[in-house]
């Protein structure tokens, strides 16, 4: 059946997919090409978890950054301060994150409309200027520089394929369960969600705990690798709060595939228009947002996929009995 | 006869404008009940009301014993009572047999139990030739439809059907009468919402309840209620209701 032949193609993909990225550094050994592929495994993370929560749930949030800066630091702090290990001390990070997620959640997920949206921009504003100011435990504006861990590039490297691949897996297993069909129920319509025994709150704010974990665990990989943050780096609204956004819009929100490939595209791009535009590569991401909206909606991978097999397509996969099972 | 759902005194007031005041009523397991109302009678407020998205200004109602005043629509779905809408609120994009699905997970928690549930009620609606098709490129009639299934897949006791055969032809009403008059045999009582006195809704229904400005202004078999003095008066003006 079409399920059967959809459900191979996925593991023959996924298979491929973890060879590649597996063996990329071994055959590949220049370093900067190897920052490159680190930076792209920490946009795939970023862009699956805000997919999970904008493109699936449709709760959409100007203000990620929160969460990411809220690893960060925590994670940093720890280390630091406290000599507390790096590696635990980023599923510290994480629930750090979902921490600071469930009052937000709470609160908003009650209310409709661009309540949520905003909160988050005012919250990731909110938490920069407690960093910045609050000189005692983060060192304000001189930020935290942190002893490398490692020289070489190769264990960030594939600490970054685990978490990118593990917030992958966590948003399919997600998906193609009961939680998936009631976050897609809530995007579409919330009023008939409700009225056939959805929880619509504690949906949202489930959806909105794994964002915020798997954000803020990016946050703390990045301060680890980056080994300096500083509040304007951590909670920036452009290149991180907007940028996630334009990574699952572009690259297709509610698909699975989609924040890889916005992920793809989005640092290639801003490397190559780094040198030559400086600050300018903002304008560069205005025009893709309007690029994207105008031309494809339904981002890179929605648009492909529905002109493309359908197997392809971003769908749960229900069509037959036979997928999505035993796992 | 046992009453399963029970609505007393219940009123809605929204500011100072009444839009249900004092109504007055009960439902019993299996019973087919019409709701009869002109356009802003009150029968989406009701209906709204009783599913506790709107909580009532004064008033009870009483499901299974159980007091659902202050209960939010999830967990009025949950202990039996669903509903459509008057405006059809399909997933648009998401397939006929996910929408359903949907539904169904209100009772099941695997893939497959609500794959399995959403196919029997498919059928029972005779939806399932469409299962793939996505809700956004169905027609009124089979959006309403759908509706229909997906509250059916909740395993209700209580259905609330929300204008059901608005915007309907002849012969898409007669089939959606057609299923509505199958529900008893399961078991599912059915409260269906119309604007205008139907034969058709007369006949399926053993009782009627008639709204008009928020109040409940007969109540009986349709018999009765056909030649009550009032409902003629609402529906077709002062001068007809002497005769």
């Amino acid at each position: 059946m079409l399920g059967q032949g959809r459900r191979g193609w996925r593991w023959v993909g996924a298979i491929l997919g973890a060879v590649v990225l597996l063996g990329f550094p071994i055959v590949v050994p220049d370093v900067y090409l190897q920052h490159l592929a680190i930076l792209f495994l920490l946009w795939v993370t970023l862009g699956t978890s805000w997919n999970l929560l904008g493109g699936y749930a449709g709760q959409i949030s100007f203000g990620h950054a929160a969460f990411f800066g809220m690893g960060a630091y925590t994670s940093s702090l720890l280390f630091a301060k406290l000599g507390f290990p790096p590696w635990p001390g980023m599923l510290l990070g994480g629930v750090a994150g979902v921490l600071l997620a469930v009052p937000m959640g709470y609160i908003c997920f009650r209310l409709r409309g661009p309540f949520f949206a905003l909160s988050m921009l005012a919250l990731s504003e909110f938490l920069r200027l407690v960093a910045l100011n609050w000189r005692d435990l983060t060192e304000g504006a001189v930020g935290i520089l942190l002893p490398p861990f490692f020289i070489s590039k190769l264990p960030y490297y594939y600490i970054g394929v685990a978490l990118a691949a593990a917030t992958m897996l966590a948003t399919w297993v997600l998906v193609d369960s009961k939680v998936g069909f009631y976050l897609l129920a809530i995007r579409e319509d919330q009023d008939a969600a409700e009225a056939l025994g959805i929880d619509t709150t504690w949906y949202k704010l489930v959806a909105l705990m794994a964002s915020a974990f798997f954000t803020a665990m990016a946050g703390s990989y990045y301060a680890n690798y980056m080994a300096y943050i500083d509040p304007p780096i951590v909670f920036s609204i452009v290149d991180l709060s907007i940028a996630m956004i334009l990574v699952a819009v572009l690259g297709g929100m509610g698909t699975l595939l989609g924040p890889v490939v916005g992920a793809l595209v989005i640092v290639t791009l801003s490397e190559a228009f780094r040198a030559y535009f400086a600050a300018a590569h903002l304008i560069v991401y205005g025009v893709l947002i309007i690029v994207a909206i105008v031309f494809m909606p339904e981002g890179i991978v929605g648009s492909l996929a529905a002109r493309g097999p359908r197997w392809l397509r971003p769908r749960v996969a229900t069509e037959a009995p036979a997928t999505g099972t035993g796992h | 006869m046992g009453e399963m759902l029970e609505v007393r005194k219940l009123s809605k007031y929204f500011g100072g404008l009444p839009a249900l005041v004092n109504v007055d009523f009960t439902i019993a397991p299996g019973e087919i009940v019409g709701l009869i109302g002109p356009n802003g009678a009150g029968k989406t407020t009701l209906f709204n009301v009783i599913t506790g998205v709107f909580r009532p200004t004064s008033g009870e109602i009483h499901f299974e014993g159980k007091n659902l005043v202050g209960l939010k629509p999830h967990d009025i779905c949950r202990l039996g009572i669903t509903r459509t809408f008057q405006v059809v609120k399909p997933l648009p994009k998401m397939t006929v047999l996910e929408n359903v699905m949907v539904g169904a997970f209100a009772r099941v928690g695997t893939k497959e139990e609500a794959r399995a549930i959403a196919v029997r009620e498919l059928e029972f609606t005779g939806l399932l030739p469409k299962r793939d098709a996505l809700a956004r490129s169905l027609t009124l009639a089979d959006r309403k439809r759908l509706e229909l299934t997906r509250a059916l897949a909740t395993r209700p006791k209580l259905i609330l059907l929300d204008e059901v055969v608005a915007g309907l032809n002849p012969t898409e009403t007669e089939e959606t009468i057609a299923l509505i008059q199958r529900l008893p045999e399961r078991g599912i009582a059915a409260v269906a919402g119309v604007e205008h006195v139907m034969r058709v809704i007369m006949t399926i229904s053993q009782r009627i309840v008639v709204l008009n400005y928020g109040r409940m202004i007969a109540q009986g078999s349709p018999e009765e209620v056909g030649h009550n003095p009032e409902v003629i008066q609402a529906y077709l003006g002062e001068a007809y209701a002497e005769t």
